[in-house]
């Protein structure tokens, strides 16, 4: 049982001393406690009982992330998931529903220039707009909002830019009121928010 | 009343421009009247609109009063002879700071989700003309959505729907509300059997002591809408009696939202004055 104990612990040693001065012990406990668990007999098999019981807790767990969510946002979220290839919970993640009315979770809009980010965030903001009322209708001092809270709030040119993808990717612009998206613009809020769900998708 | 972003990005950037004016003239004595009306007509609509921001408490209180200060000095400023570089040095103090301090915040409060509801809310009723009293209802519904007391909204609501019935009642004269009292109670089984000779009136404070249900079922004589229509309203009013009486009705912010859309095209749309 103990007969490359000398070699793993010379290794860990080795590796701990690699650390910062400050990190050096606790790293050598962390390598140590793994290095023995690995030695300790594996745990037997458990009981159907419990196995029956941890799938129910698991399946309530996976049911967890809807809490909170009101049943009308919930149905057009899981619609919106299944249409973009994106698992509802990670959708969801993208919103804050402990909240009232939920709003959004800590999200980044990326891009390059600042144009094209308030822009995104109109597109973001519309789809907020959707899941709460059925309506790609975006408030126009929500998108200015979250345009200051992204850090791409341009105030010369902000309703010269909404303005400027009227009948591209918005349907009307009314200043100082909202933003109607098009359908291309419903198209791209979806791809937009499945992207930032889930990076890989769209 | 709260100024909008929009109205204050408008003032700072009149100040903005008005410093950059200032600043051309350099140390000289400021004699351009159109310039001195132009930072008093500013340091005016900012201590106008000052007041409402500080209600609001969107932004720091030491900061409006450092700005309040700094317009009450401008706008004594301009009534004596003065500088450029002192009115200018004055000015500078809002255009530096009243951006990140004052008008950023309030593009963040105006655009929080929660007053997006509320403005939604009162947005249900943009097609229909309202009077006074219907606006009122509204709009305080409107602010108990802001506040989260969307009971209280929905109970707001139904008083403003209620309000558009009881003028459309008076307009039309309580013999034709009577005429339909007599039509409905003629017909039989539920709902029209509830009403009875006694829902007959007279006047206006009997048209207010008079029940909502009944109200809602003479509208269909009265008003023409049918059994459906009433149905809907009442379920409205179910759910306003559910957020007037204690129990376990919990709306949230959309279903206030729903609750106005509802209402606004089941009596506003539906009934006029």
């Amino acid at each position: 049982m103990y007969e490359n104990v000398e070699d793993e612990l010379q290794r860990i040693v080795k590796l701990a001393e690699g650390l910062p001065e400050l990190f050096r012990l606790k790293g050598f406990e962390i390598l140590l406690q793994g290095y023995v668990s690995t030695l300790a007999p594996s745990a037997p098999p458990a009981p159907a009982h419990e196995k029956q019981l941890a799938t129910s807790e698991q399946q309530g767990a996976s049911q967890s992330w809807k809490t909170g969510i009101p049943p009308d946002v919930l149905a057009k979220l899981t619609a919106m998931a299944k249409r973009r290839g994106v698992a509802a919970e990670q959708l969801a993640g993208l919103f804050d529903f402990s909240v009232e009315p939920f709003a959004f979770a800590p999200i980044h809009v990326s891009g390059g220039a600042i144009k094209e980010r308030m822009r995104r965030v109109a597109l973001l903001v519309a789809a907020r707009s959707f899941l709460a009322t059925g309506r790609w209708l975006a408030d126009w001092a929500e998108i200015k909002a979250m345009c200051t809270h992204q850090n791409a709030y341009d105030q010369a040119n902000f309703a010269s830019t909404l303005k400027a993808a009227k009948g591209d990717i918005f349907k009307s612009v009314e200043v100082g009121t909202s933003v109607e998206l098009s359908a291309t613009g419903t198209e791209q809020a979806e791809q937009l928010l499945a992207s930032i769900a889930k990076p890989d998708a769209g | 009343m709260l100024v909008s972003g929009d109205d204050l990005e408008a003032l700072h950037a009149r100040a903005k421009s008005a410093l950059q004016t200032l600043r051309k003239s350099g140390n000289k004595e400021l004699k351009r009247a159109d310039l001195k009306t132009e930072l008093a007509s500013i340091a005016r609509d900012w201590l106008r609109l000052s007041p409402g921001l500080r209600d609001a408490g969107v932004c720091s209180t030491e900061k409006l009063d450092e700005y309040d200060r700094t317009m009450q000095d401008l706008l004594t400023s301009t009534t004596a002879r003065a500088r450029a570089s002192a009115l200018a040095s004055k000015l500078r103090v809002f255009v530096d700071g009243a951006f990140d301090a004052v008008v950023v915040p309030l593009i963040k409060y105006q655009g929080s989700p929660r007053q997006v509801a509320a403005r939604q809310v009162a947005a249900a009723f943009a097609k229909s003309t309202l009077t006074p009293e219907e606006r009122t209802y509204i709009d305080e519904s409107a602010r108990c959505v802001t506040v989260q007391c969307y009971r209280a909204a929905i109970i707001m609501l139904w008083a403003a729907g209620i309000a558009r019935l009881h003028a459309a009642v008076t307009k039309g004269g309580f013999d034709a509300y009577n005429a339909a009292v007599d039509a409905t109670s003629s017909r039989k089984g539920a709902p029209f059997n509830r009403i009875k000779d006694s829902a007959k009136i007279t006047s206006v404070p009997e048209l207010q002591r008079s029940r909502d249900a009944d109200l809602i079922t003479v509208g269909m004589e009265l008003f023409g809408y049918d059994l459906q229509i009433f149905q809907e309203l009442d379920r409205l009013l179910g759910t306003r009696n559910d957020s007037a009486h204690p129990g376990m009705a919990h709306p949230g912010a959309l279903d206030v939202q729903q609750y106005a859309t509802k209402l606004a095209s089941l009596i506003f749309d539906r009934v006029s004055i």
